[in-house]
C-alpha cells in the first residue's frame, strides 16, 4: 500500500518535529471545530477543490462504482453543512454532542503536498445513550497562510461494513 | 400457554393497535406465520455470479447462506451444522469450495450435502445423506430476485407476487438495456430500535416527505433550483395497493405529463453517454417502452414482507427483535450501460440513503420516536384512514389513492391480518 511505503521511505522524521507539531495543531483544531459545531470555520479549512471520502464496506473501493458512506466535492460538502445548520435535519434535532480524541499523528512532506495520518476515538451522546465511534483519517494538505488547507480527507471507520446507527454528525 | 391472539381485534380497516409493534408474543407469531410460511426475499443472483460465490442472509431471524453450487444452481441453506448447530459460514460474502464447521470439522458441499465427518467410525450406522444442511421447502427467482419459503408454499412465487407487482419489478430491471440489475456496488446497512413494520410502512409513505425530509428538499432546491412538488396533497402522483400486501408509489401519470417527459429525456440526451444509453434502450425495447421505462426511472414499491425496490436501490428489511430492525440498502448497477450512468446512480443514492446522506436517517429518527411514543397506551390506536373514502379500484385489480393517502399502509396491514389469521403455528 502506498501509505506504508511513504511512511517507511521518508527520512529524517526527527528533523521535522516542528513541522509535525504544526500539523498536529491543525488536526486538533479541526477536531475542536467539529465538536463545537463551528460549521463555517470547519468549512473554511477546506480547499475550493476538495474531496471528502468515507468508504463503505471496504476501505479501498472505487467510489465511482461502489457506494460510500460519504463521497463529496466542495459543493456537496457545503450543502452537507448547510443542512446541519438549518436545524430541520431531524436526525440531528436534538444535535449529537461529540468529543473526539485525535492521536497517532504522522505527517510527511511530499513535494508541495503534505500527507497526514491520524486515529480518532469519538464519543457521541444523543438521547440517553453514549456511542463510541473509532476510525482512521488520511489527509492531503497544502500549506497556506502559515497553516494548512485540506485538499483530501478519507475517513476509515472501524465499523465501515456494519449496520450504522445515527451517524449524521460530522465525521 | 398463552391464549391465541385474536388479530382482527388489533387490525381494523382504518386503524391498528399499538401492541402489534411492541408485543414480543406477536413478534414470535410473525416469525412463525409470516417469515416461516410466506415467500421471503433473501438476495439477488447477481450477488453470487460465479460457482462457489456465497452471501450470508436471513429468513426472519434465521441465518441462511445464499450460494451458487458447483452445478451453477442457486442454493439457500440454513447456516447451522447438523451436528451441534454451529454456523458453518462466517464471512458476510465470498467464494468457497465447501462449508466446513470449524467446531468438529463436519464438511458440506455447496449444495448442502454432508461429505465429511471426522473419525466417522465413531458413529454407528450414520446416514450422511440424511444430514445435509437444511434448506427451505422452496426457492424460486423472478428476474434475479431470489425468494425462499421455509414451509411448503401455498402458492407459487409468480402468483404470490402477482401481475401488478411483477410489472413493477420489470420497470426496475428494464432500466438496463440488457434487462439486468447488478447488486455489485456494495450495501449500506442501518439499524434502529423499532419494529420492522415501521420501515415497510415508511418506504411507500407519500405523506411524510414534505415534513420529515424538508431539509433534503431544501438542499435539492439550493443545488438544482428544482422544487420537489410530487408529495403534496394535490399532486397527481398516486399510490396503489397491488394485492398480496404489496404497494407502489406510482409516478407514471406525473412523469407522463408531456413537458415533464420531454424535459427528462432532453436532459438525458444532453451528454454523449446519455444519448448512447437512450439509443441502446430504444434498440432493446422500441421507442415507446424505452421512453416509458426511462421516464418512470425505476419503481418505488414494497413487496411484503421484507423487500423494497426504490429508484436505484434494493432494500431488504431484517427483523431482529420486536423493537430492533436492520435494513440493507443496496444501490444497483445497470448491466450494459455507460459507467457514467452507474456512477450517477450511486451519487444520487448516497445523497439521500447513505449514513451521512440527507434523508434516510431522518426517517430512522421517526421510527425511533414512534417506538418511544408507543409506550403511551391510554389511546392505543394508530390511525390509517387517510384517503379511505376516495380509493378507486383499477381494471388490473389494484386500488388507487392519492400519493398522500394511506392506501399502501392499509394494503400491508390487510395482508398482514390475513396471513396472521390464516397461517397456523407449526
Amino acid at each position: 500500500m502506498s501509505t506504508t511505503k511513504s511512511r517507511e521511505t521518508h527520512q529524517a522524521d526527527a528533523d521535522q518535529k516542528g513541522f509535525r507539531e504544526s500539523v498536529e495543531f491543525f488536526l486538533f483544531k479541526e477536531a475542536r471545530l467539529m465538536d463545537s459545531n463551528s460549521y463555517q470555520a470547519w468549512l473554511d479549512l477546506w480547499d475550493e477543490k476538495c474531496t471528502y471520502w468515507i468508504p463503505c464496506n471496504d476501505e479501498d473501493t472505487d467510489p465511482n462504482m461502489h457506494v460510500s458512506i460519504l463521497y463529496c466535492d466542495r459543493r456537496m460538502l457545503e450543502n452537507h453543512v448547510i443542512r446541519l445548520i438549518e436545524g430541520n435535519a431531524f436526525a440531528q434535532s436534538p444535535k449529537s454532542r461529540t468529543l473526539r480524541t485525535v492521536t497517532n499523528i504522522e505527517a510527511y512532506q511530499e513535494g508541495d503536498n503534505i500527507k497526514a495520518y491520524s486515529n480518532f476515538m469519538l464519543a457521541e451522546v444523543r438521547g440517553n445513550q453514549q456511542n463510541i465511534h473509532a476510525g482512521r483519517s488520511e489527509y492531503e494538505l497544502r500549506e497556506a497562510d502559515s497553516s494548512f488547507i485540506i485538499q483530501k480527507k478519507k475517513v476509515i471507520l472501524l465499523k465501515l461494513d456494519k449496520p450504522q446507527d445515527n451517524v449524521t454528525f460530522l465525521l | 400457554m398463552r391464549q391465541p391472539m385474536n388479530y382482527s381485534d388489533l387490525v381494523r380497516p382504518d386503524a391498528v393497535h399499538g401492541s402489534v409493534y411492541t408485543d414480543p408474543c406477536i413478534f414470535q407469531d410473525e416469525l412463525q406465520r409470516i417469515y416461516a410460511q410466506e415467500w421471503i426475499y433473501v438476495g439477488h443472483t447477481s450477488e453470487i455470479p460465479k460457482k462457489g460465490d456465497y452471501k450470508r442472509s436471513t429468513i426472519g431471524t434465521q441465518p441462511v447462506i445464499l450460494c451458487r453450487d458447483t452445478d451453477g444452481d442457486v442454493q439457500v441453506l440454513f447456516n447451522r451444522c447438523r451436528h451441534r448447530a454451529a454456523t458453518v459460514c462466517q464471512e458476510p460474502c465470498g467464494n468457497a469450495q465447501k462449508f466446513r464447521c470449524e467446531y468438529h470439522g463436519w464438511t458440506y458441499e455447496l449444495n448442502g450435502n454432508l461429505t465429511g465427518i471426522p473419525y466417522e467410525d465413531g458413529y454407528e450406522n450414520i446416514d450422511k445423506s440424511q444430514l445435509s444442511l437444511t434448506k427451505p421447502s422452496a426457492i424460486d427467482t423472478y428476474r434475479g430476485f431470489v425468494f425462499a419459503c421455509m414451509r411448503k408454499p401455498k402458492i407459487n412465487l409468480l402468483d404470490s407476487l402477482g401481475g401488478p407487482t411483477r410489472e413493477q419489478i420489470d420497470y426496475f430491471c428494464d432500466l438496463s438495456p440488457e434487462g439486468e440489475v447488478l447488486v455489485q456496488a456494495g450495501t449500506v446497512k442501518l439499524v434502529y430500535q423499532g419494529s420492522w413494520k415501521l420501515q415497510m410502512e415508511n418506504s411507500i409513505d407519500g405523506y411524510h416527505p414534505n415534513f420529515t425530509h424538508q431539509s433534503f428538499f431544501k438542499t435539492i432546491k439550493r443545488m438544482t433550483g428544482v422544487r420537489m412538488d410530487n408529495f403534496n396533497g394535490s399532486s397527481i402522483v398516486c399510490v396503489r395497493d397491488l394485492g398480496q400486501g404489496n404497494s407502489v408509489i406510482d409516478s407514471a401519470d406525473f412523469n407522463a405529463v408531456p413537458e415533464r417527459k420531454a424535459h427528462k429525456l432532453k436532459a438525458l440526451k444532453r451528454t454523449l453517454w446519455g444519448q448512447k444509453y437512450y439509443d441502446d434502450m430504444v434498440d432493446a425495447y422500441g421507442v415507446e417502452r424505452a421512453e416509458d421505462v426511462i421516464v418512470v426511472g425505476g419503481t418505488h414499491m414494497n413487496v411484503f414482507p421484507n423487500l423494497v425496490t426504490l429508484g436505484q436501490q434494493i432494500r431488504t428489511i431484517r427483523p431482529i427483535a420486536v423493537d430492533r430492525t436492520e435494513v440493507d440498502l443496496a444501490p444497483t448497477l445497470l448491466k450494459g450501460v455507460p459507467d457514467e450512468l452507474n456512477t450517477m446512480r450511486i451519487r444520487q443514492f448516497e445523497q439521500f440513503y447513505s449514513p451521512q446522506g440527507g434523508g434516510i436517517h431522518d426517517d430512522v429518527e421517526m421510527f425511533n420516536r414512534v417506538q418511544e411514543g408507543l409506550a403511551c397506551t391510554m389511546e392505543p390506536w394508530l390511525l390509517f384512514q387517510r384517503g379511505l373514502h376516495r380509493e378507486v379500484t383499477l381494471p388490473d385489480g389494484s386500488i388507487k389513492g392519492q400519493v398522500t393517502d394511506e392506501t399502501p399502509q392499509r394494503a400491508m396491514w390487510k395482508h398482514w391480518l390475513e396471513v396472521m389469521e390464516k397461517n397456523v403455528d407449526y
